[in-house]
């Protein structure tokens, strides 16, 4: 088989992922051309590397997420996080998703969350993304990651507090802001 | 069960982590402990929320329609070496066109005072 033939045949498997590993590269990174290097990355990594997939140790997926994840790692060393509320999305001519919450409630939340984000360090941001975008197990995760059960358990706790504390707080502060008023 | 190693135990619980035998201790500590019931009720508040706000980002992000002639171009000698450059210069050239005028304005004054100081280099 050819190069160019074994190239084309692996568009099929670009095509398959690339959703998936772009969306997941962009809510880590938080950063389109960092997603879109890191997605570049990925698959050339996946091409080059194919001959050490097991499929005995684990999917195909799994192995793509841990490329995915070590890759966000790198690019991350400047960090660049969520910028983008879904009015500049909007505004970027993307569209709003079929969503029951109302607009203005979404935006909120999400500028909210981004910001809450920001105070995570990658490795946390990591942990959550496979846990509550994937909807991985922690099992999973800790193999995807090369990391113990118990740390998987650790850094989801711990983002959690932080992201609970941070809401509550900013909750808290807006009851009070409104009470006052 | 007390409330202090409760609320690592609550997150797990929430995500169906915990070990068995676990759930049926948390669950009779939860019916009986207003605290609990209300840290317990603040973390599903809290996922559930940050789920949807994953969830909404990823479907209004999507890989640009030309990412494929990039990674082609890498990965095929056989192909125009340059494909990945030329899609590259072009997405470069259009984040610029989309970048604030003052920061079009500071590259624009950067290039021209490092070409000015080559130039004075050269003849001086």
């Amino acid at each position: 088989m050819t190069e160019t033939t074994k190239v084309q045949d692996f568009e099929q498997v670009f095509h398959q992922y690339k959703g998936w590993v772009y969306k997941t590269a962009y809510l880590i990174t938080g950063d389109h051309q960092k997603a879109e290097d890191v997605m570049q990355e990925v698959f050339i990594s996946a091409y080059k590397f194919s001959n050490t997939y097991d499929a005995s140790k684990g999917s195909y997926t799994n192995w793509l997420r841990r490329i995915t994840v070590n890759q966000c790692t790198r690019s991350s060393r400047r960090k660049i996080l969520p910028s983008s509320s879904i009015e500049e999305m909007q505004d970027n001519g993307h569209g709003i998703s079929d969503n029951s919450m109302p607009v203005d409630e979404q935006v909120l939340l999400t500028d909210q969350i981004s910001r809450l984000l920001k105070s995570l360090d990658n490795k946390y941001r990591a942990v959550l993304i496979l846990r509550f975008y994937e909807d991985l197990s922690y099992a999973e995760i800790g193999d995807i990651l090369h990391i113990p059960l118990g740390t998987v358990k650790s850094r989801i706790h711990m983002a959690i507090s932080t992201l609970q504390n941070g809401h509550q707080t900013t909750e808290q502060k807006e009851t009070t802001y409104h009470e006052l008023r | 069960m007390n409330c202090d190693n409760m609320k690592q135990l609550l997150i797990s619980y929430h995500n169906n982590e915990v070990d068995p035998g676990e759930p049926d201790a948390i669950k009779a500590h939860l019916e009986t402990c207003p605290d609990c019931q209300l840290e317990h009720r603040s973390i599903i508040d809290v996922q559930s929320k940050f789920k949807q706000v994953l969830s909404t980002t990823a479907e209004l992000v999507s890989p640009p329609p030309d990412a494929w002639l990039a990674i082609q171009g890498r990965l095929d000698p056989n192909r125009n070496r340059f494909a990945g450059l030329t899609e590259r210069i072009a997405r470069a050239t259009r984040n610029f066109l989309d970048t604030p005028v003052w920061q079009k304005r500071l590259v624009g004054s950067l290039t021209a005072l490092t070409t000015l100081a080559l130039v004075a280099t050269v003849i001086l």
